[in-house]
């Protein structure tokens, strides 16, 4: 190797030339020692690398082996506990952390279910406890579910009905009652409109007879969702052959009773009209008393027979569109010499275009002449008493307002039960079976209304009575005979009216009255017999239709 | 000449009312507590007017009136029934059996014994007129 280097002040250049070794040998010298410290650090690095690496993975082992437990819903793994003072130890505890409160969620959630199972076991048992069948349905029909009593009561099968729809099991359902058909229409009209609540009585035939009284009612979510409709069906049996035998056990006390008021009246009568010979006045006088209470007896005899036969159904009803206007004003004729008596005001003041009701005139003269008799009776001299009308709905309302002694709102409570008088002094004077308001009521709910009273006591009550409103049409102001006899037994009854959902399941309810009431004004004899079909009300086709002007008659034929 | 009537009525006191009330007017009355004796009594005596209980033991007073009227030899004689029993279908029935007239208990004597001279009156008229 050799290296020269100018020097141009000399005008010289200086050369030098050594070995190649020898010049370079310090060099391989120091790369030699250089390649054994490298690889010496080589060594060491690696050494610590893997020892830091093993260190370093060494808790990420546990944390994987926990998160796989945890995966497979191990929540009890206790703590990891890493210390490692590092990132690893932060996600260690992170883990920890999460592992404990999904272990609190998940007891949270069991205690939840729990209860939950709790409760509903619970509702089931009540549901299954109590008297009455239920029977949940689908707002589209599907049966939901039905508790232990259906099955046992209406021997339902759980398996034939759960999820099924009414349809499909409708062959199930007919043989269950007396009147399937009638059944099905109220179903159906209970279908048309969820939000109908109803109350129905139905003849159990299989597997064993019962009366049966049916509550249907809608059932929604709180957030006003509509879930299904619910039945709920009560045995009644027991109750219904109570209330017959009362009214038997009433009718055969009343008839016994007229007996002996037959021959204490009849004596009296002949020894007051001195057939048997000139009474002294005071004799006549004594047996004047005699006879007014005689014949008080015989007018409650008469009035609990009344009552027992309304509240037994046995009042036969004649239907017809009635003016009240006509009616009321000769019911208020008949009590003028009453009035008159007691120098009191009686006003009739009914509207001109007062609307015609639907009900048996001579019921309704009976109403009114109660009211008007009590309203005569309960007002002092020279107190005034009012009768108006006006319609509410599908109803009309009649008031009839005195000035009379008035009632406690106790009183007033009572006031419709059978031989209650208002307590107070004004009472004491005044005459009466105690039945009148008892009476009246049952008759109005019988042709569909209902009775109510205000009152205040020393000035004056009202009373209110509701009859359903019937459109006037001429073509029936034939009387709607509505009974069982035999020549009208297969008469089809055709009803016009604006409330006939009340009045419809009312004569329903006195099975076996009638053999056909319709709603609207049938255009045709098939429209008619569809409309009969409809409501369960037999497949006879009418012999006669009351009132049937508007109807081709030609259509209408006898069998 | 004294119309003859007969009373077929089981509770005595009503029974002897009857009577009482009718003999008062000058009837001639003859008497039967029970529904198979008044049948008998009718068919041997031919009164001019029957009075019937409808609830008799032996035999009904529907019972006797419908016998009554399938008998060509009493279908003529006029039946009144006397009953407790008012119902519209009772009377009916009542009514039924060919009755001229049915009267509710209990009663006044005087109006019955009205509607029996009515009766009895119309009768001798279109008897006359026969």
């Amino acid at each position: 190797m050799a290296a020269y280097v100018g020097m141009p002040s000399l005008g010289w250049v200086a050369y030098v030339e050594i070995p190649i070794d020898e010049a370079l040998a310090s060099f391989w010298e120091a790369r030699s020692r250089l390649e054994h410290v490298s690889m010496l650090v080589l060594a060491l690095a690696i050494f610590i690398g893997i020892a830091a690496a093993r260190w370093l993975i060494r808790p990420i082992g546990p944390l994987r082996l926990a998160t796989r437990r945890v995966a497979a819903g191990d929540y009890e793994a206790g703590p990891l506990a890493i210390k490692s003072g590092d990132e690893l130890e932060d996600l260690g505890n992170d883990f920890d952390m999460m592992a404990r409160s999904l272990r609190q969620s998940v007891i949270d959630l069991q205690a939840e279910a729990q209860r939950e199972e709790k409760s509903r076991s619970e509702l089931e048992a009540v549901l299954n406890a109590t008297s009455e069948a239920m029977v949940f349905i689908s707002p589209e029909g599907r049966f939901l579910r039905i508790n232990q009593q259906a099955i046992d009561m209406l021997g339902l099968v759980a398996d034939e009905f759960i999820g099924r729809t009414r349809e499909e099991t409708w062959p199930q359902t007919q043989r269950r009652f007396a009147d399937p058909e009638g059944f099905r229409a109220e179903m159906e009209k209970a279908n048309a409109d969820p939000e109908l609540h109803f109350r129905h009585f139905v003849q159990q035939i299989w597997p064993e007879r019962r009366d049966l009284e049916l509550f249907s009612t809608p059932v929604n979510a709180s957030d006003g969702r509509h879930l299904g409709r619910l039945s709920v069906y009560r045995d009644v049996t027991e109750e219904r052959g109570v209330d017959r035998m009362k009214s038997e056990f009433v009718a055969l006390v009343s008839h016994e009773l007229r007996t002996p008021m037959t021959v204490i009246k009849g004596y009296v009568d002949l020894l007051l009209d001195g057939e048997l010979g000139e009474m002294s006045a005071q004799q006549h006088h004594s047996l004047s008393i005699v006879k007014n209470s005689t014949e008080r007896l015989v007018a409650l005899i008469n009035n609990l027979l009344d009552l027992s036969r309304i509240e037994a159904g046995g009042i036969p009803l004649q239907l017809e569109p009635v003016d009240l206007r006509q009616t009321i004003a000769d019911a208020a004729q008949a009590f003028q010499p009453l009035i008159a008596g007691k120098a009191q005001n009686l006003v009739v003041d009914l509207p001109e275009d007062t609307p015609l009701v639907l009900a048996d005139p001579d019921r309704v003269v009976e109403i009114v002449t109660n009211l008007l008799s009590n309203a005569n009776k309960y007002t002092p001299e020279g107190g005034s008493i009012w009768v108006t009308a006006r319609p509410v709905g599908a109803l009309l309302q009649v008031d009839v307002r005195d000035t009379g002694i008035g009632m406690t709102s106790e009183d007033m409570q009572h006031v419709f039960t059978r031989f209650f008088r208002a307590n107070n002094r004004g009472t004491q004077e005044v005459s009466g079976t105690g039945l009148g308001l008892a009476i009246t009521r049952a008759l109005l709910e019988m042709l569909g209304g209902e009775l109510s009273v205000e009152s205040t006591p020393g000035v004056g009550s009202t009373f209110s009575f509701t009859l359903p409103i019937t459109l006037a049409i001429p073509e029936v102001a034939a009387p709607l005979e509505l009974r069982s006899e035999p020549e009208t037994r297969d008469l089809a009854v055709v009803m016009m009216t604006v409330n006939p959902g009340a009045l419809e399941a009312r004569l329903r309810e006195a099975d076996g009255w009638l053999t056909a009431a319709l709603i609207r004004k049938p255009s045709s004899a098939d429209e008619l017999a569809r409309a009969m079909r409809g409501r369960g009300l037999g497949a006879k086709p009418p012999t006669e239709i009351a009132g049937s002007g508007a109807l081709p008659s030609t259509e209408i034929q006898s069998p | 000449m004294t119309a003859r009537i007969v009373v077929a009525e089981d509770e005595a006191g009503i029974r002897e009312l009857l009577v009482l009330t009718l003999s008062l007017r000058g009837y001639e009355v003859l008497e039967a507590s029970a529904g198979d004796q008044a049948l008998a009594l009718i068919k041997r005596e031919h009164p001019d007017l029957v009075l019937l209980d409808v609830m008799m033991p032996g035999l009904t007073g529907l019972e006797v009136a419908r016998a009554l009227a399938a008998d060509e030899a009493t279908a003529g004689i006029p039946v009144v029934l006397l009953s407790a029993k008012g119902q519209m279908a009772e009377v009916k029935a009542g009514m039924a059996t060919g009755a001229v007239a049915y009267i509710l208990k209990p009663f006044t004597p005087a109006d019955l014994a009205v509607q029996i001279a009515e009766i009895l009156n119309e009768r001798r008229r279109s008897d006359k007129e026969l």
